[in-house]
């Protein structure tokens, strides 16, 4: 009996299978879809209008769903993708395909680019006689201030007619006026040459002290506001970070030095201004803290200046002094040095600029380190600006001598970000300075009793190879006495 | 861009004439740790600055979320030493490799003690335990692997290659059956398959300018990523490449190029085996069958500076590290398998490799 119904069994099952063995054979084998895309980098390349075509290869896609989705909005429900844009940029398309037997996705990166333009023609620097990049003056009752036209171009046989209001002061080949705050009061300063005038204001203000913010037991040691943040172009202006507006670019310093993070100066001339929620006092000592990124071997060194709130309104509209460095005096040094920078024409270029002395150059686009598309300040709206200031002689070379280790020596003391043994004191990572190595016009000590603001600016026009332009790097400024 | 060139320095500063070994053992007071033998741990590799002796280690508690700095020091009394290059687990002892002061320390990983110290290297890099008995340990700028007894902590012998002393460099060590497989990655362009029965080369293959770093997945399929050297470097440059390789035969069964430019770094891999993770402008992430390169990271970096990856074994969740500005005090990002951010927290200067316990 047993063996009876075991004979039945198998019987049964064999003619079970055997009826469906036909139905087996039909089914579709339940895969997920695959997709095999027809470029094996899954990145495209089109010009702005341009079609482009996508027809990836498929396999198990029977009665599949396509869509095409970019920023998560469906552009496509086709196999095959046609996809053109009127904007330079790039974007990311996914491709989902989906059956019942389960969903595959893949993406794409499609970069849509703009005609080349070529290089960017020579700039032609501006051809003004002279140049006058302040006609406003605050300057405190007692003290002198250099009145100057910058960058003139011929001065053979030149004579300079200076006035003050309406009083004539000067008339010499010299084009400098050292102008006498003997009292308070907002004076009308005029300069003739030939046939140009050029009209100034200089506003006398109280006597040093008036404006004086003592420093109280809530005071911070640090920076309580940034009010102006102007790099040079550079490799990291505009990384990581989006400023559309000076108050955004400031605010980006904030930030940074709250996190105690650098911030690029960018090439020469670059610069930004700190303030404290006191004035920070002379002691004779080192007052003045200023974080950056030593190295042994590669100084980026930045020159400081002060400037006392002389007219009391809060804003660095003042008279700068710079604080001497050890080769402020130095032969090599230039003082006055400007650079002009000039916006590339598409993004991804280098930035061409124009010295005052005859000079040009590039800030070079490092498209392997740093992929922005603009090394020119978004924020600042001008297609060309010029930074000036006070050049060092460069130290930087290559010490491998093939292009591949480049030094930057230091400089003996007086700098941001210039590893030296006398004003790190027993720091790492900070340089100190003293107000009383600010100096006039003519190098003659300032006197300051106390400062109220702060200015670092990149003191170095220099490239280093594959390694790109010297940038000096700060990454916090402090009132050292509070920290003492 | 002293950021960029502080990236460089560590490799390039190697090229220059030998230096003296920097390790500055300051005496301080020693600290009691016992941490939970049975749970999870993961050591942070703090590499410090070059000649500065400040390298240090950290230990983060995944359950706990607690992080610990400055482990070693505190509970030996006396500094780690001068730029920490990686640790690696083996019979419940961690090995840490300090490149520049030329010692690997054996710590106890509950108590963070010192219960070795293998000495008389130049310029290790990565040590593998072979057997109980036996170790080997990579040097830069030797062209020799250093076969070590870790019990005894004296070197036993060498395996030789053909390099030589002026470029000869070996570098990460991969297991695979009774090989190793290293990858000479300074200045160099192949990868090495040891027989460690014989301590001796029995294979090499040409991948490509500086393979920077290995992985075996879950195929037994060995994934190697070249960094392509860097420009007007004089031994050449070229894009960074991800290849897969079979470590039978070894020969190169598929390879991914990246776009020139790229800086790729840091190839890990999935604790399933089946999907690989490095450092590109972020993190990215590929599966180990995908036919091409993801075409943006997984993860985007966002104003940070990646340094160091690890996936957690047991979870799959992502650890970056940051190194800020390769100057100050790094921080970890952990992030969950699916990109999202999870949490932070601060370890040493230059956190550059990680080590589960």
């Amino acid at each position: 009996m047993g063996r009876f119904n075991s004979i039945f069994i198998a019987l049964t099952l064999f003619l079970a299978v055997s009826c469906n063995w036909n139905e087996v054979i039909e089914e579709v084998t339940p895969m997920p879809p695959e997709i095999t895309l027809d470029n094996s980098s899954a990145v495209y390349s089109i010009m702005v209008g341009e079609m482009l075509t996508v027809s990836p290869v498929y396999r198990y896609v029977e009665d599949a769903a396509f869509a095409w989705s970019c920023d998560g909005e469906v552009i496509s429900s086709e196999p095959v993708l046609r996809y053109t844009d009127s904007l330079a940029h790039t974007v990311f398309i996914t491709i989902s395909v989906t059956t019942e037997y389960g969903s595959t996705s893949d993406e794409i990166r499609v970069d849509v680019k703009a005609p080349d333009p070529g290089p960017d023609p020579e700039p032609e620097p501006d051809d003004d006689f002279w140049v006058f990049p302040q006609t406003e003056f605050n300057v405190s009752l007692g003290r002198s201030i250099l009145l100057k036209p910058y960058d003139i171009k011929e001065s053979d046989g030149a004579h300079y007619i200076w006035t003050v209001a309406g009083v004539q002061m000067q008339d010499s080949a010299e084009p400098e006026f050292v102008f006498e705050a003997k009292q308070e009061g907002s004076y009308v300063v005029t300069v003739t040459h030939v046939n140009l005038v050029q009209t100034l204001t200089v506003n006398v203000c109280p006597a040093e002290g008036t404006f004086y913010r003592p420093a109280s037991a809530s005071s911070a040691a640090t920076v309580n506001r940034i009010y102006e943040f102007t790099p040079a172009p550079g490799q990291y202006v505009n990384e990581d970070y989006t400023a559309n507006t000076p108050e955004e670019a400031t605010a980006y310093v904030m930030q940074r030095f709250g996190e105690v993070k650098y911030v690029s100066l960018g090439g020469f001339g670059g610069y930004l201004i700190a303030g404290f929620d006191h004035s920070i006092d002379n002691t004779g000592e080192y007052e003045i803290g200023i974080v950056s990124h030593l190295s042994e071997e590669y100084t980026e060194a930045g020159a400081v200046w002060v400037m006392q709130d002389e007219n009391g309104d809060g804003l660095p509209n003042d008279t700068w002094y710079e604080l001497k460095g050890s080769d402020t005096f130095a032969a090599t040094t230039v003082h006055d040095y400007a650079v002009t920078y000039y916006r590339p024409s598409a993004p991804g270029m280098a930035v061409q600029w124009t010295d005052n002395l005859g000079g040009s150059g590039k800030v070079s686009y490092m498209a392997s380190y740093h992929h922005q598309d603009w090394y020119y300040p978004l924020w600042i709206t001008a297609d060309r600006y010029t930074l000036r200031g006070t050049r060092l002689e460069a130290h930087n070379y290559d010490r491998s001598g093939n292009g591949a280790y480049w030094v930057n020596p230091p400089y003996a003391w007086g700098y941001v970000d210039n590893f030296n043994e006398v004003d790190m004191l027993d720091s790492k990572d900070t340089n100190h300075f003293k107000i009383s190595n600010a100096v006039r016009y003519d190098g003659s000590p300032a006197n300051l009793e106390y400062i109220d603001f702060v200015k670092v600016q990149n003191a170095l026009n220099a490239s280093s190879g594959w390694l790109g332009e010297v940038s000096t790097e700060v990454c916090g400024i402090f009132d050292h006495n509070l920290q003492k | 861009m002293k950021i960029l060139r502080s990236l460089l320095t560590a490799v390039l500063a190697m090229t220059l004439a030998v230096l003296p070994s920097c390790m500055k053992y300051g005496p301080s007071e020693e600290e009691e740790f016992n941490v939970d033998p049975s749970g999870e741990g993961l050591f942070i590799i703090n590499e410090g600055n070059y000649m500065y002796g400040n390298a240090s280690l950290s230990y983060y508690d995944p359950v706990t979320k607690h992080v610990e700095n400055e482990v070693f020091v505190r509970s030996n009394g006396f500094k780690l030493g001068d730029v920490a290059q990686s640790m690696t687990m083996a019979d419940g002892i961690g090995w840490v490799v300090v490149n520049n002061s030329g010692v690997i320390f054996g710590i106890d990983p509950t108590t963070f003690k010192e219960v070795r110290r293998i000495t008389g290297f130049t310029s290790p890099r990565y040590f593998r335990m072979i057997s109980p008995t036996k170790a080997y340990v990579t040097q830069i700028w030797d062209p020799r692997v250093f076969v070590v007894n870790p019990v005894t902590c004296e070197t036993t012998g060498y395996v030789t290659t053909d390099m030589d002393y002026d470029s000869g460099s070996t570098e990460m060590m991969v297991s695979y059956g009774r090989y190793i497989i290293t990858n000479c990655w300074s200045f160099q362009n192949r990868i090495l398959k040891i027989d460690t029965g014989s301590d001796s080369v029995v294979k090499s293959l040409v991948v490509g300018i500086q393979p920077e770093s290995m992985v075996m997945d879950c195929n037994d399929k060995l994934w190697v990523l070249t960094d392509g050297g860097f420009k007007d470097s004089d031994y050449g440059y070229e894009a960074p490449k991800l290849l897969r390789i079979d470590p039978d035969t070894f020969r190169i069964e598929q390879s991914f190029s990246f776009p020139d430019g790229t800086h790729a770094s840091r190839l890990t891999v999935s604790a399933e085996g089946d999907e690989l993770f490095w450092l590109d402008n972020g993190v990215c992430k590929m599966s180990t069958d995908a036919t091409h390169l993801p075409v943006r990271p997984f993860i985007s970096r966002e104003g940070t500076l990646f340094y160091g990856l690890t996936i957690n074994p047991v979870n799959g969740e992502i650890y970056v590290s940051d190194a800020v500005d390769y100057v100050q005090s790094g921080t970890v990002l952990r992030y969950s398998q699916d990109g999202e951010l999870l949490d932070t927290f601060n370890v040493g200067i230059n956190p550059g490799s990680f080590c589960w316990r």
